[in-house]
């Protein structure tokens, strides 16, 4: 296990829902310094906490409506969403990422620092292909993610 | 006579397209309406499949759900490879019994830890349990942790597997990782024994509600069914799963989206439950004893017990991986059997499985090219639903005179007793930041 980890999330077969996905595609066909892990990690439910225990930083990409353009990225950390509302649960298919993090939180679990590179949907629909919007950020994402590593990750790294 | 009066509107509110309702009228002791309605957006996946190649489709698949991807696969991989006469080894079928094994783990412990214990512990949700019984949720988390790493160990994934492929595996375990895993199993024995303990306490806390139906899953001679075996119910009748259209009879009902099914009565119920009360003779010795421990014995017509039949699968999951990591150590691991030749052809193939939920159906025709031309995917949640509906419509005049809080609270708990899949495919953010 490397101390850095970028997760990608999301369901590929509902269109921009699936950015993270692509994201982990793109970005392992490039340079990362020694110590990053590039994980496809799908729709991990509960699952995403033991692949974030024991890193030093985690960096995950993922499809987030924060009201922006389609396409627009935007680096950020837990801490600096609302907290959403309690919800009825029927089952744990439904946990997303906030919740998810909500829950490890409230349980104490020791997690490292984490940072939500968040991309604006144009479209979730059920298509693998992505907007042309979510294409183009994905052309932009790289330095994004650098950009965290390079200011956070050097104690994580050394 | 009761001259109760309720008025019940509950939604399972998701991200996204997906959510299920309880609705429930009362007036003057009368039920006017009890439904379970699930107004979700229809899918189609299936229509997503055609016109794809046979070596891509269980990858496509196993994005349907982050939960049951591994069931999904292995559904997938079945079609495809009863459709083009592939044969699978041995030691491939061992592993796809590990790997399923895996996915059963990871999803019984997140349902009977994260969703029922809250339930019976008498609170809204797993968070209150860090502070009031903090030993027994780490307890849930290690055995969660462990499932996790398992299914890494099978499929070289915790979700969405990328080894498994028609005719075996593209990367086997070493035997260092089978050693591994097999050890990790042992030191669990203490986590499970805690979880035992605490279900045992709990156990006269599940509502007293019982209502026969008919269960259905699959059966064989040699072991605990989940990889293979045929259709078969508790009301009689055994087929092979190619037979499947004449079990599963899917039909509309009005307030649901989602495909209903049913056989000889008006709904069928599948899963763990239903699984306990058709094999329960072929689980193994712990299994069998903790299911007396906890109070579950066949035939239960208490739907609540689907989560005791989870646990139970669960030891049987543990003790079962042990023999088949002994019997593959054993006979040492042939890794000649990477990447089967396969020639594509024509075919039509049926492949099934037992996923957390239930019996999973994937259907696929392929052109001689090996394009997929027609799907069919029947998920065992769609075929819970009537079953649900059922319940609800025996079990509200026997509750309707207790509070409105304690009635919502055991539909609810039935509905998740059935552990259902009604939103798993998008889960994006919805962000609204603090400055804003």
């Amino acid at each position: 296990m490397q101390p850095i980890a970028i997760i990608g999330m999301g369901n590929y077969l509902m269109g921009d829902e699936g950015v993270g996905i692509h994201a982990t595609r793109k970005l392992r066909e490039l340079e990362w310094p020694e110590g990053v892990d590039i994980i496809d990690a799908g729709v991990p439910s509960l699952a995403l906490l033991h692949m974030i225990e024991g890193r030093k930083l985690v960096i995950i990409i993922d499809c987030a409506d924060f009201g922006g353009n389609p396409g627009e990225i935007r680096a950020f950390t837990p801490d600096q969403v609302k907290k959403p509302e309690p919800e009825r649960q029927a089952s744990l298919h439904a946990a997303d990422l906030m919740t998810t993090l909500n829950i490890a939180q409230q349980m104490a679990m020791q997690l490292p620092p984490i940072w939500i590179v968040g991309i604006q949907p144009k479209r979730v629909e059920m298509t693998m292909e992505l907007s042309s919007e979510a294409e183009h950020a994905l052309v932009t994402l790289a330095p994004v993610v650098r950009n965290v590593i390079e200011k956070q990750g050097a104690s994580a790294l050394h | 006579m009761t001259k109760a009066n309720l008025d019940i509107d509950l939604h399972y509110i998701t991200r996204v397209e997906g959510h299920g309702n309880i609705v429930v009228n009362v007036k003057e002791g009368k039920p006017e309406k009890i439904q379970w309605q699930v107004p979700e957006a229809p899918r189609f996946f299936e229509a997503m499949v055609v016109g794809q190649k046979w070596d891509m489709l269980h990858h496509i698949t196993s994005r349907i759900c982050g939960i049951c991807s591994i069931g999904h696969t292995l559904a997938s991989l079945k079609a495809t490879e009863a459709a083009m006469g592939i044969e699978i080894s041995e030691q491939t079928a061992k592993l796809r019994r590990l790997a399923i094994h895996g996915e059963n783990l990871q999803s019984h412990t997140l349902h009977v830890g994260y969703l029922a214990l809250p339930d019976l512990m008498g609170v809204g949700s797993v968070v209150p349990l860090a502070s009031s019984h903090p030993e027994e949720l780490k307890m849930v988390i290690r055995l969660h942790r462990l499932a996790n790493e398992f299914s890494d160990l099978t499929t070289g994934r915790t979700t969405h597997p990328q080894r498994l492929i028609p005719g075996g595996f593209t990367k086997l375990p070493t035997k260092e990782e089978l050693e591994t895993v097999r050890q990790r199993i042992i030191d669990a024995e203490d986590d499970v024994k805690g979880v035992t303990g605490l279900l045992k306490a709990l156990a006269p806390k599940f509502p007293n509600f019982t209502r026969e139906t008919e269960y259905i899953g699959i059966t064989c001679d040699e072991e605990y069914a989940l990889y293979d075996g045929d259709l078969a119910s508790t009301d009689g009748g055994q087929d092979p799963v190619s037979e499947y259209l004449s079990w599963t009879n899917e039909y509309i009902v009005p307030q649901s989206t989602a495909k209903y099914t049913k056989r000889k009565r008006e709904s069928v119920m599948l899963g763990a439950l239903a699984r306990f009360n058709l094999n329960h003779a072929k689980l193994k010795p712990q299994a069998q004893a903790v299911a007396k421990e906890l109070g579950l014995t066949a035939p239960c017509y208490n739907p609540y017990m689907n989560t005791v039949a989870q646990y139970v699968e669960c030891v049987h999951t543990l003790e079962d991986s042990i023999d088949i990591i002994d019997g593959l150590l054993k006979h040492g691991i042939n890794y000649d059997e990477v990447y089967p030749k396969v020639t594509p052809k024509a075919g039509q193939g049926v492949g099934a499985v037992e996923v957390p939920r239930g019996l999973l159906i994937h259907d696929y025709t392929y052109d001689r090219d090996g394009v997929c031309t027609v799907a069919n995917c029947i998920i065992p949640t769609n075929q819970n639903h009537a079953n649900i509906q059922l319940d609800m419509e025996k079990l509200v005049p026997e509750i309707m005179d207790k509070p409105k809080e304690e009635v919502e609270l055991t539909l609810e708990m039935l509905v998740r007793a059935y552990d259902p899949c009604i939103s798993c495919s998008t889960h994006y953010l919805k962000v609204e930041f603090k400055d804003e």
